[in-house]
């Protein structure tokens, strides 16, 4: 489940970034816009459901654990 | 520098993306918060500050079509031009020249300037654009933008026609006389008049 979680939370931050990366090839205000209410919220989200998985306690199994 | 840090995030956290399962043991959960934390939170925080940056270059501003006949009047050849002497003779960073003199000079100044850019892009795309010569600043300029720069220096604070009354400097410096509005200073864009004016080329004599 937490590895679902995780892939999720990489996923989103992956698109996020791909955003920042295609708005900072432009200097327009639509990329500026897109920065903003696109990219930034994917990253933040994504961030977001990583701690959540981390403090969620999901993934607490003892025998998983080294 | 910023885009490759992104590329390098973007390279860290796909191995995440590929391979959940190196996260499994305790090792791998502390491994995986810097892709997955302070990899995107660096990469995002340098990412807006690069985007803050570039927003006050004259280019962002001129990048949308209503700005270019603001962007022409930079270069009229005529010293009267408030805003083409300023970029021309580099009294404002020409590559900064809009923000230079449009954002307030106050404690949330450059905060103020980027809600009235969202409000511009607003119109822009949803709203109805009006006319260059028609576009118009929301209040009253500021002397405190011009006196950012002007203030103290020799030829604003012993210039002639600012002490022609004793009470016209100080005037000045309250804002109680505007430096636009008073007659001196009232050439700034013009951009009605702008098709008959002589444009200026830099490295044409």
């Amino acid at each position: 489940m937490i590895e679902r979680k995780l892939r999720f939370a990489a996923a989103l931050i992956l698109a996020g970034l791909l955003v920042q990366l295609i708005t900072l090839l432009g200097n327009h205000p639509l990329a500026f816009l897109a920065f903003i209410f696109l990219g930034s919220p994917l990253i933040f989200a994504g961030v977001v459901i990583y701690l959540y998985s981390l403090v969620s306690g999901e993934g607490t199994n003892p025998n998983h654990d080294s | 520098m910023v885009p490759g840090l992104v590329v390098i995030t973007m390279a860290v956290v796909a191995m995440i993306f590929l391979s959940p399962s190196v996260t499994r043991n305790r090792g791998g959960k502390i491994l995986a918060f810097f892709p997955l934390f302070v990899l995107p939170v660096i990469a995002g925080s340098l990412g807006g500050w690069r985007h803050l940056e570039r927003s006050k270059e004259t280019q962002f501003c001129l990048s949308c079509h209503v700005m270019s006949e603001h962007g022409k009047s930079l270069q009229v050849d005529d010293s009267n031009f408030l805003a083409a002497s300023h970029f021309q003779n580099h009294r404002v960073p020409p590559e900064k020249a809009c923000y230079t003199c449009h954002t307030d000079y106050g404690m949330y100044g450059d905060l103020a300037a980027k809600w009235r850019g969202l409000r511009h892009v607003y119109v822009q795309y949803l709203g109805s654009v009006p006319p260059p010569a028609e576009i118009k600043l929301y209040r009253s300029y500021n002397n405190r933008e011009c006196l950012y720069c002007h203030e103290g220096a020799r030829t604003f604070e012993e210039g002639v026609s600012h002490n022609l009354e004793p009470t016209t400097l100080p005037a000045i410096k309250s804002n109680e006389m505007s430096c636009l509005a008073s007659g001196c200073h009232e050439q700034v864009h013009e951009t009605e008049t702008l098709k008959d004016q002589k444009m200026w080329r830099r490295g044409q004599k």
